[in-house]
């Protein structure tokens, strides 16, 4: 509350007033000799207590109409601060990359649409300022202003950005800015589309706590134009089974009619990179439809799905993401040479792979490797061109023609991860060796390094998290090779090379090189088997093949989650997938990431994260929120307050003489009928 | 030899008494002739001793012998000569004590005047008078006798006293009853700030020794019309007790109350066969003592 006429309010001491009149009053009350209070005691018994009860009365209602009168003179209002006339205004626009979801009706243009009606609506005193979150103030560039068309200038002349925004870092900004201005009213108003990603920072709730004394903090989410909402995107889901490289994988988008009789209904899915796809609509009687595809991946690892329907009317309209993991198809061709042994899966030294994909452990982990087993002599060259793993196997004299192959996979560009195992080798040298010769630039590997006793070489993976801190550790081990030696060995063979280190499995892969054509597997022990089957794991290599063919690996892949984790292994946010000009894309990591959905906080929920003094309003209901905000005055109220207190003291002032006059005669009753 | 005068008879007192006779409403016993009707025959007149005269006294009194003996101008004084005795009761409880803002003479001096006063009519019209000063219990005790002095010793045993502590009226009728010997006319004068059954039980008793008894009860208007204006602090004169009043405010129902009460008090003395007056301070109590004996059928 505050008041128009502050200086009046040092007068409520007045109040004071009446509480010394009692005072003295009881001071000078006159004491009198009387001959017996018998009979006044027969007029009314709880004459004393009622007495004091009155006093008490009629000074709590003397006192409180001199105070209403003092702050009805002051001219209280509420809604605003002290002389809150005027109020200063900040709107955090979101800009993030996620608002541009939406098209023509994203989340952006309905913000921008807010945000102009915030600043058009700006009266005389009143000021604002325009931020972004991640650009910073847009206008004025420090504290308020109070040219509303200039703020709606700037506004126009704000876009967008494709970065994620430090909201907490953002709104110190603007409470700097709000300290700035001179209304006690002080507003905050974060237009965002509400991605779970912004609202994830620590921080968050302090610095909402250390915006300025009195700030409103209120949400404001930034959604399409409800108009164009009468249809939506209800269901996303996959057809059951294991996404698989090169396998068709079923999609199935269910529709809604919300509202209307829209017409020309299209659905519209995105898998990947892939040229969207369109469907158009036939809505049941019951207002729903569900469309169906068909998409074939071509890479693994994670596939973004993004439906969105869209009327002819009004464009694109609502939408749903769906994060899916394709795993890895892999073509292993195994020659070994004792194929009648059912032992040798299992004696495959670094043949691990191949011994789990020889026999499955049944959670659909390794439903994409397809595995060819022959015997050296039956080993076809063209299989092996086609081959993404090649593993040897006790075949001391492979032939020729497939070494052959193997340079020419190498000499072509293309990726080829080769196994060599036990007794492996082509003239009674080992496969490395005989590679290494056979590579221009040669490959120095280490003296020790023979085939069947593998050592530790190098290691880099810088794109892959979970492997660089086993790299470090790898190399710490090394025994008697150094790791220049390693780095040198993966930069001049161009190799990336799969070994073992400590019992665990490491990558070897020179950094900031071309990318290898060519992956050399040495000695992995069974113990390290499950690891190497990681999905995460196995996407990163058949990420990597692919690439080899390309010439290199232009783009990480990106690794979200993991099969059977209890908890998603990354937070939730915007990852970059596989566009870099693409809309990023929000998702939240689940246990099989089959169903990953769109991390959008309810308002409610955001405003829970700023602290308990922010509240969320929809941007229809903003006009009215600030509105009540307005100072309200209450003159008038006080008034009437004060004239009540006067009539009640009036009234109950004379109350007792009738009180009292009534309980006499009824006690006079039973006392003459005493005396008679 | 100058006269004393004294606080509770002044002279004018006296003139304003001077004519007046009290007589008893029924007969009582005396051992002369005189001016009350005597169940007694024949009472024999023994002489007790000499006075001063004082001017007004009546000349056919003086003793002619000792005046042509000595040239002193005296009167001859017999013992109970009269055949009306009289005792005055006076309660001298703290309640009598009051005295209103308009009012001359406290509840006290009134009840003590009008007691002198009646104690020298008494004398005056030859009858016997006693005094009894009482509070919760009976303080001074003067026996009912005709002889001159009398009325003195009454004077200055009511100048004795000040009002102070509780009332006893039943103890001190109850008390005069056992006293007396022979029926005689009572005169209370109290506010009757006590409790009624006792005093109705004092005054039966006296009733049922054929005691004249009338009662004078003495009030202050203060205490029958609540005179003050807002509020007042009221403290009991007997208990101490102290009451804040809004005075205004139960002014109409203490006046009910207090003639609820008085009614009841008149109720209770005609049950007993008590004659009963109200006394009001403001009243001069002369003309209230004359409107007594008149109402007594006395001249």
């Amino acid at each position: 509350m505050g008041f128009g006429n502050p200086a009046l309010l040092p007068f409520l001491g007045l109040a004071a007033l009446p509480v010394l009149v009692h005072l003295l009053y009881r001071r000078r009350t006159r004491r009198i000799a009387f001959p017996t209070l018998r009979l006044l005691r027969t007029v009314d018994p709880h004459l004393a207590r009622r007495r004091r009860l009155h006093e008490l009365a009629l000074l709590a209602l003397r006192t409180a109409a001199v105070l209403l009168a003092v702050l009805a003179a002051a001219r209280p209002s509420t809604g605003g601060g002290v002389g809150a006339s005027s109020s200063d205004t900040v709107v955090l626009l979101d800009d993030s990359a996620s608002m541009a979801l939406g098209g023509e009706a994203s989340a952006w243009t309905s913000a921008v649409a807010t945000a102009r009606g915030v600043f058009e609506r700006m009266g005389a005193g009143d000021r604002g300022a325009l931020h972004r979150v991640v650009a910073g103030p847009a206008a004025p560039a420090e504290g308020m202003s109070q040219d509303g068309r200039a703020l709606v200038r700037a506004l126009e002349a704000a876009g967008r950005t494709d970065a994620h925004g430090a909201l907490a870092a953002a709104l110190r900004v603007a409470g700097e800015a709000l300290a700035k201005g001179t209304s006690p009213d002080r507003r905050l108003l974060l237009v965002t589309d509400l991605d779970a990603g912004a609202f994830a920072e620590e921080d968050l709730a302090a610095a909402a706590r250390a915006l300025p004394p009195g700030t409103r903090l209120v949400v404001v989410p930034a959604t399409a134009p409800p108009a164009a909402r009468d249809v939506a995107v209800r269901r996303l889901a996959l057809g059951d089974g294991t996404s698989v490289m090169g396998k068709p994988l079923r999609v199935t988008v269910g529709v809604e009619r919300r509202a209307g009789q829209a017409a020309g209904v299209r659905v519209e899915l995105q898998a990947g990179r892939e040229a969207p796809r369109t469907a158009d609509v036939v809505f049941s009687p019951a207002g729903t439809a569900e469309v169906k595809f068909e998409v074939t991946p071509t890479a693994p690892g994670l596939l973004a799905l993004v439906a969105s329907v869209a009327v002819d009317d009004f464009g694109p309209n609502d939408r749903r993401h769906l994060v899916a993991l394709v795993r890895p198809r892999l073509e292993v061709v195994l020659i070994d040479g004792d194929l009648d042994d059912p032992a040798t899966a299992q004696a495959l030294g670094g043949g691990a792979l191949v011994a789990l994909a020889l026999d499955p452990p049944g959670d659909g982990s390794l439903a994409g490797i397809h595995v060819t087993r022959v015997r050296p002599s039956d080993a076809d060259p063209a299989a092996i061109r086609a081959a993404d793993v090649l593993v040897l196997h006790d075949a001391p004299d492979l032939p020729e023609a497939i070494e052959a192959a193997v340079l020419a996979r190498h000499r072509e560009g293309a990726g080829l991860l080769v196994v060599a195992g036990h007794r492996c080798g082509r003239n009674g040298r080992a496969v490395p060796d005989a590679l290494s010769d056979a590579v221009p630039g040669r490959v120095s590997a280490p003296a020790a390094a023979t085939a069947g006793d593998a050592k530790p070489l190098a290691v880099a993976a810088p794109e892959d998290p979970s492997l660089s801190g086993l790299a470090v550790e790898g190399i710490a081990r090394l025994e008697g090779v150094s790791a220049k030696d390693v780095l040198e060995l993966a930069t001049r063979a161009h190799a990336t090379v799969l070994l073992e280190a400590g019992g665990r499995p490491v990558l070897v892969r020179g950094s900031g090189t071309p990318a290898p054509s060519l992956l050399l597997a040495m000695s992995l022990a069974p113990a390290s088997s499950a690891w190497a089957l990681r999905p995460t794991f196995l996407a990163w290599i058949h990420g990597l093949v692919p690439s080899l063919a390309r010439g290199g690996v232009e783009r990480p892949s990106v690794v979200v989650g993991e099969a059977g984790a209890p908890r998603p292994v990354f937070r939730a946010g915007v990852y970059d997938l596989d566009r870099p000009d693409a809309p990023s894309v929000s998702f939240t990591a689940n246990a099989d990431l089959r169903e990953a959905e769109s991390a959008r906080l309810a308002p409610d929920a955001a405003a829970r994260r700023l602290g308990p003094e922010a509240v969320a309003v929809t941007a229809a209901d903003l006009e009215a929120t600030l509105a009540r905000a307005a100072p309200r005055d209450l003159t008038g109220v006080f008034l009437v307050l004060a004239a009540l207190a006067l009539l009640a003291e009036t009234v109950f002032a004379n109350l007792p003489r009738r009180r009292l006059g009534a309980a006499a005669k009824a006690s006079l009753a039973s006392s003459g009928a005493t005396a008679a | 030899m100058t006269a004393r005068t004294f606080r509770y008879l002044t002279p004018a007192t006296q003139e304003a008494l001077d004519g007046l006779v009290l007589s008893s409403r029924g007969p009582v016993e005396g051992r002369i002739a005189g001016l009350h009707r005597s169940r007694h025959k024949g009472s024999s007149v023994e002489f007790a001793e000499y006075r001063e005269y004082v001017p007004g006294d009546p000349v056919r009194h003086l003793d002619f012998r000792v005046l042509a003996r000595s040239d002193r101008r005296v009167i001859r004084q017999y013992e109970d000569e009269t055949n009306l005795q009289a005792y005055v009761l006076v309660d001298r409880s703290a309640s009598m004590g009051f005295r209103g803002d308009e009012a001359r003479l406290s509840k006290w001096a009134y009840a003590c005047s009008l007691a002198g006063g009646l104690v020298y009519l008494l004398h005056k019209q030859r009858d016997a008078s006693g005094l009894v000063v009482f509070a919760e219990t009976v303080d001074r005790v003067l026996p009912a006798r005709g002889s001159p002095t009398a009325v003195r010793e009454a004077l200055e045993a009511l100048e004795a006293f000040e009002p102070d502590g509780g009332t006893g009226i039943g103890t001190a009728l109850r008390s005069l009853a056992s006293r007396l010997k022979r029926r005689s006319m009572v005169i209370v004068l109290s506010d009757l700030h006590d409790d009624p059954e006792d005093v109705a039980h004092g005054l039966r008793r006296l009733r049922f020794d054929r005691h004249d008894v009338t009662v004078l009860q003495v009030l202050d208007d203060a205490e029958v019309d609540l005179p003050w204006r807002g509020l007042v602090e009221l403290e009991d004169l007997e208990t101490g007790e102290r009451l804040p009043v809004e005075a205004g405010a139960v002014r109409d129902a203490y006046r009910e109350a207090v003639q609820a009460w008085l009614r009841g008090v008149g109720s209770t003395m005609a049950k007993a066969g008590v004659e009963h007056r109200v006394l009001l301070t403001s009243k001069p109590f002369a003309t209230e003592a004359a409107r007594f004996v008149h109402g007594r059928g006395g001249r």
